[in-house]
């Protein structure tokens, strides 16, 4: 077992991450004076991982789309017909669990007794059981998930924006599938996607708050079954640089139109992924940020309305969007003037006392996050699986040193507008 | 180190709430102006607090004020308007991290504070009302916000379920108007709805995190300033009257997934027998509602029962495919009949009580959460910690709540539905 302390002497905080013997990474932070503990035990297991091979396949197989929050579902279930809920509810503990594109985390927060809520998280991820009656049981309620999703005018957006930007990633295919897709799923698929994916060297454990160190360790030294190397490989399609559509609009009941606007690049590894994320944050304040002149333009001239903001969506060699959403009465007008923006930027470069204000909000909202127990268990967890060799306390160091000129030189790679689409949803008539 | 709360009237009806915390990094503060509710000032003292918090006369533009928060590493100030049971609370907060955590041990605390008094009480004017420029923004954002609010399908089914539930009382009050009305706002009557506001709203002032001394007296200070008359004494509790028989509504909108919502109706005294009741029934993952209605009958993506206790009535909402509602509905009122009828074991009730304990306790984690948590104390007229309601929770015995259930009637029936299943029904 191989044990390490991550410090941070400027927010005098500490976490310790441990190699386990069983192949898991566990991370863990006591947090002086809290009273909550919350855990999430994550698989790097996404919507985007539907291509794959191990010892045990027969070659690279193609599984439904959907399958990874399916199967999310369906671990809740246990073969003595007790229901994780019920088991929770005897801790005290509140559960929960989700599926993004690249990872799936199982969750819990709790007050008291978090060594048997630790211990019930433990058990049951590690325990499926698929039968077909459970699978088929399933199938009513994702398909009301689903449904209840399209019946979001953002998301729907949102999604059609991916579909937009994307030829052949699977990032733009809907984490949950769809009603079809997800008839596909049986116990056998449910068991071969487990089994790849939820090998523990693929999986991190994230505890963090009112804890003990040793504690932890000694029930994962109890409960943690060791898995040999399935020597799991995922396969992706070669995406090309160019997007789908450059415009793509939809109808649905909304009151004012919504907008999203997506710009594709290239999705680096590691250090270089991380820096990558960071600038193109930078870039987007820099770009239509609050403090910038063109988001108090757009919202004085009434284009857009505080319902707006940006965002990176990426994941580490996988892909890279930067998205700009909103709300507006003409996204066509918002969307030329942001590259018009993009333009003057490239020419006239970044206004360096903004560029130098924007350090100090990302200074300022580190500081404050480390105030939410939640938020540190997700951080750790999402540093983790994001890159090897770097951890939470290191981007207070990477922001203070990118400096304006690192964020011009990135513009035409992450701001590119002829690698960019919007997406608009507008009222139906 | 244990939490300290205090509250102190230093003022005619301005109350300071201070929650002292030392394990926080950053500091949390409100201010805000109660009212009753009222159809007619309710969307004017709105957009009041949007405006107040887009500038001030040291900073009269937004751009300038964006600069000067975002410089103080990030400060968040936030308008507040909302409605809590028939009173409407309006003003501001900041968070702001604390001293001890800026780069060079920099003191912003009293920089971030005196911005957020400055636009309570020194607001951008012109010709002695709000600048035209921003109203007129304002304005226009809050037409953006009464379109979008379709866009939101729960949101949207839950408000028009309230405006039914609570027909004919103040809590049924949309407090952002119509968009007619946003239209017609003048500078001046904005104006005016805000020097109403300071002059005889009851002041809420809530501190949470730690070392108050430097911005304590600055706040003190701007309150003494203050020109008081014809104060109101807002009141929270305003239980909601039972209708004489249960209302039906159904509506149809472009959606795919059904919101059914049923409000039930109480005058018992106890809001925490209450709580460990609707709880029981259906304010958990583990609940009588999502176990059985959700679980083993599949009958709906989400069905969970919230208690008000400020308007003593308890709504079950759920999302639901549109040939399943009579035959959900029925099942939802089984299962208070169940509750009723003591069907239920030891052990649910004893896992409801540990579920809010672990929602009670876990306020004490969360800035915003300890305010609020505080802020409802309050309204109540109560200061028990986390672990003294908790206490209370405990004691609930099995008979109290299935008394408890007997006391609920069953008020209002809201359903939105699909426009294309009710055309293919037809």
């Amino acid at each position: 077992m191989n044990k390490q302390v991550i410090r941070s002497e400027l927010l005098g905080e500490q976490y310790t991450l441990v190699h386990h013997d069983s192949g898991l990474d566990i991370l863990m932070w006591k947090k002086e004076g809290f009273s909550t503990v919350e855990a999430l035990f994550g698989t790097k297991y996404g919507s985007i991982n539907n291509c794959f091979k191990t010892d045990d396949t027969d070659g690279f197989i193609r599984v439904p789309d959907g399958i990874a929050h399916y199967l999310e579902h369906k671990l809740f279930e246990s073969d003595d017909n007790s229901n994780v809920f019920e088991l929770y509810a005897r801790t005290g503990a509140a559960a929960n669990a989700f599926t993004a594109n690249d990872i799936t985390a199982y969750q819990f927060s709790c007050t008291d007794n978090y060594e048997q809520s630790l211990e019930i998280l433990l058990d049951f991820v590690q325990s499926p059981y698929f039968t077909k009656e459970n699978v088929e049981k399933e199938q009513g309620i994702i398909a009301q998930e689903i449904k209840m999703g399209d019946d979001s005018p953002t998301r729907k957006c949102f999604k059609n924006l991916l579909k937009a930007l994307y030829v052949n990633n699977p990032v733009r295919i809907d984490v949950a599938g769809t009603v079809e897709s997800i008839a596909k799923i049986t116990p056998e698929l449910l068991y071969t996607c487990y089994n790849a994916f939820y090998n523990l060297h693929n999986m991190t454990l994230s505890i963090a708050g009112n804890i003990d160190e040793q504690t932890v360790l000694d029930i994962c030294d109890k409960k943690l079954k060791p898995s040999r190397d399935i020597h799991l490989e995922t396969s992706f399609p070669d995406e090309p640089a160019q997007v789908n559509e450059k415009r793509v609009a939809a109808e649905s009941a909304v009151g004012i139109p919504v907008f999203c606007i997506g710009f594709k690049s290239d999705a680096p590894q590691g250090r270089e992924y991380f820096t990558k994320t960071v600038i193109a944050a930078m870039l987007l304040e820099q770009l239509v940020g609050q403090t910038s002149p063109l988001y108090n333009s757009l919202l004085e001239d009434g284009l857009i309305n505080p319902a707006f903001g940006t965002f990176v969506y990426a994941s580490p060699g996988r892909f890279f969007t930067c998205i700009i959403e909103g709300e507006s009465a003409d996204p066509d007008e918002v969307a030329r003037r942001i590259y018009a923006e993009i333009e003057r930027l490239k020419t006239q470069g970044i206004d360096r006392e903004l560029f130098e204000t924007d350090k100090r909000v990302r200074y300022g909202e580190k500081v404050s996050s480390i105030n939410d127990v939640k938020a540190c268990a997700d951080a750790m967890l999402y540093y983790s699986f994001d890159c090897e060799d770097m951890t939470l306390f290191d981007d207070l160091g990477m922001i203070a040193s990118i400096t304006a000129e690192d964020c011009e030189n990135m513009i035409d790679d992450i701001l590119s507008a002829d690698r960019s689409s919007i997406s608009i949803v507008t009222n139906k008539k | 180190m244990p939490i300290a709360y205090k509250k102190s009237e230093i003022g005619e009806g301005i109350y300071l709430t201070e929650i002292t915390d030392e394990k926080y990094k950053s500091n949390y503060i409100t201010v805000t102006f109660a009212v009753p509710v009222d159809e007619k000032t309710a969307p004017l003292n709105s957009l009041v607090t949007d405006i107040l918090a887009s500038s001030n006369r040291k900073c009269p533009s937004m751009p300038q004020m964006t600069r000067n928060l975002a410089y103080l590493y990030g400060a968040v100030l936030s308008a507040r308007s909302r409605r809590v049971g028939d009173i409407q609370e309006n003003g501001l907060s900041i968070e702001y991290i604390s001293d001890e955590f800026t780069m060079n041990k920099e003191v912003i605390s009293v920089k971030a504070v005196q911005t957020m008094l400055d636009c309570l009480f020194d607001p951008q004017l012109e010709n002695g009302a709000f600048s035209e420029k921003y109203v007129s923004m304002r304005k226009k954002e809050l037409e953006d916000t009464i379109r979008a609010e379709i866009n939101d399908k729960f949101g949207y089914s839950m408000r028009r379920a309230r405006e039914i539930i609570y027909k004919g009382e103040p809590a049924c009050v949309n407090v952002l108007g119509t968009i007619e009305n946003a239209r017609a706002v003048t500078p001046q009557q904005l104006y005016d709805a805000y020097r109403k506001l300071i002059r005889s709203g009851q002041i809420n002032i809530t501190m949470c995190g730690k070392d108050f001394e430097a911005v304590k007296p600055v706040i003190i200070e701007a309150m003494g300033r203050l020109e008081r008359e014809n104060v109101v004494r807002v009141s929270y509790q305003n239980p909601s009257p039972v209708k004489s028989a249960p209302e039906r509504v159904s509506e149809t909108q472009d959606v795919n997934q059904s919101k059914m919502i049923m409000a039930f109706k109480s005058d018992h005294k106890d809001i925490y027998v209450a709580k460990v009741f609707a709880a029981l029934y259906g304010g958990t993952p583990f609940s009588k509602l999502f176990s059985n209605v959700r679980e083993k009958m599949s009958l709906c993506y989400y069905c969970s029962a919230l208690y008000a206790d400020l308007k003593g009535t308890m709504i079950v909402s759920s999302g639901i495919a549109r040939e399943n509602i009579e035959i959900a509905e029925k099942a939802i009122l089984d299962q208070l009949e169940a509750v009723r009828n003591g069907d239920f074991t030891d052990e649910e009730l004893e896992n409801a009580v540990t579920y809010l304990c672990t929602g009670f306790k876990s306020n004490n984690d969360s800035i915003y959460r300890m305010a609020e948590y505080y802020l409802a104390q309050n309204t109540r007229g109560t200061a028990y910690t986390p672990e003294q309601v908790c206490d209370i929770f405990r004691s609930v015995t099995r008979q109290q709540v299935i008394d408890c259930a007997k006391t609920f009637t069953y008020d209002t029936f809201y359903v939105m539905q699909s426009q294309q299943e009710v055309s293919e029904d037809e």
